[in-house]
């Protein structure tokens, strides 16, 4: 954004990577490529595979920004809107952008094991049957530092968009979950459960 | 919360703080939407906005020592909550960085080596090669067996490379 404007930081640019600065080239974040195939109607009627799934959508703190971007467009929703077009039922709950603790999972893992078990609970009340996010870090945390008793299984959304467009293209890969997500797929007839 | 004793000032340490992090601090109302919101709250020695007015009283010292700064982990719910665009996590960042150049007592030593270990390892590599970093991490903390069952677990799942990442 700020390097589209100025002048200034396109030099700096130049200088650290030794390249031209190409203008024409424009970064986009894969969730607003998601954006831009829902305008396009690409994501409306996959086959709803994930049917009557109750997901606790989980931005973490993915999409917040200083107050200099407040003017910009937010993507909240995308998620909800995302997985309910495959079948998918968001769930309303209280901790969809509450900060999962980061770094602080291995500095000071005591701190984050208190947010992510207080994120996990929050989703089991809500009635979800996963968590969805959209952050590999977040991911990873709400994995290794949730109590036995609060374990929910978590997806990266774009493991649950793979299900639900390609069939069987990821045998084998959710096993490589620690939080086992195997009963709630063999439950909602997901994907035959590839063991090894 | 304990009183704050006003036992310093460094009359130049708010401006120093708007310079670094092109943040105005004379917005701030002190609604305590910051402190309301972050997350990390319960655990800091002040709260978000206290900072805010230990800078502007010249608290320089005791803001810098205090394990608020390290504990904020820049998730920017501060400045989504905020109703005057107070900039509460380039605050931070900030002073972090102050409490590094100017030599300040770190409060949380263990953050601060994280940080460096996740640095380092991008120079050497070009990004993170996250075993490498956890191994530097253990062995600075002199921990090396907290999370031992962990780390084989995501071994074990191919969470973790062994050799180093490839540019």
């Amino acid at each position: 954004m700020e390097l589209k404007d100025s002048k200034e930081k396109q030099k700096t640019y130049e200088t650290l990577f030794d390249k031209p600065y190409q203008k024409d080239i424009q970064l986009l974040p894969f969730f607003e490529l998601l954006v831009e195939m829902s305008n396009e109607g690409l994501l409306k009627g996959l086959g709803g595979k994930l049917k009557g799934l109750k997901i606790a959508p989980y931005y973490g703190c993915m999409l917040a920004r200083p107050p200099k971007m407040n003017k910009q467009k937010n993507h909240y929703g995308l998620i909800e809107k995302t997985m309910a077009s495959l079948g998918g039922e968001p769930v309303q709950w209280p901790f969809l952008s509450t900060c999962c603790g980061t770094f602080l999972s291995v500095s000071r893992p005591e701190i984050s094991t208190k947010l992510v078990n207080r994120i996990m609970q929050g989703a089991i009340k809500s009635g979800a049957e996963c968590i969805v996010t959209a952050c590999a870090m977040c991911h990873l945390n709400l994995e290794i530092r949730c109590r036995p008793e609060n374990q929910l299984p978590v997806f990266h959304f774009s493991e649950l968009l793979s299900l639900a467009l390609e069939g069987n293209g990821s045998k084998g890969w959710f096993k490589r979950h620690l939080i086992n997500p195997q009963s709630l797929m063999e439950k909602r007839h997901l994907i035959p459960f590839v063991q090894g | 919360m304990d009183k704050i004793v006003i036992n310093e000032t460094s009359g130049e340490f708010s401006k120093q703080v708007e310079k670094l992090s092109h943040a105005n601090l004379s917005r701030c109302l002190h609604c305590l939407a910051c402190s309301g919101g972050c997350p990390f709250a319960e655990d800091m020695e002040y709260l978000p906005n206290t900072i805010i007015r230990m800078i502007q009283f010249g608290l320089k010292e005791k803001v810098l020592k205090s394990s608020t700064i390290w504990l904020c982990v820049g998730c920017n719910t501060c400045s989504m909550e905020c109703p005057n665009a107070v900039d509460m996590a380039a605050i931070m960042d900030s002073l972090r960085q102050m409490a590094i150049s100017e030599h300040s007592l770190i409060a949380e030593p263990g953050i601060l080596s994280f940080h460096n270990a996740v640095v380092d390892s991008i120079f050497r590599h070009g990004r993170t090669h996250k075993l490498e970093i956890m191994m530097k991490y253990k062995f600075s903390q002199k921990d090396l067996f907290s999370d031992m069952d962990l780390g084989l677990k995501m071994l074990a799942k191919k969470k973790l490379d062994l050799p180093p990442p490839t540019a």
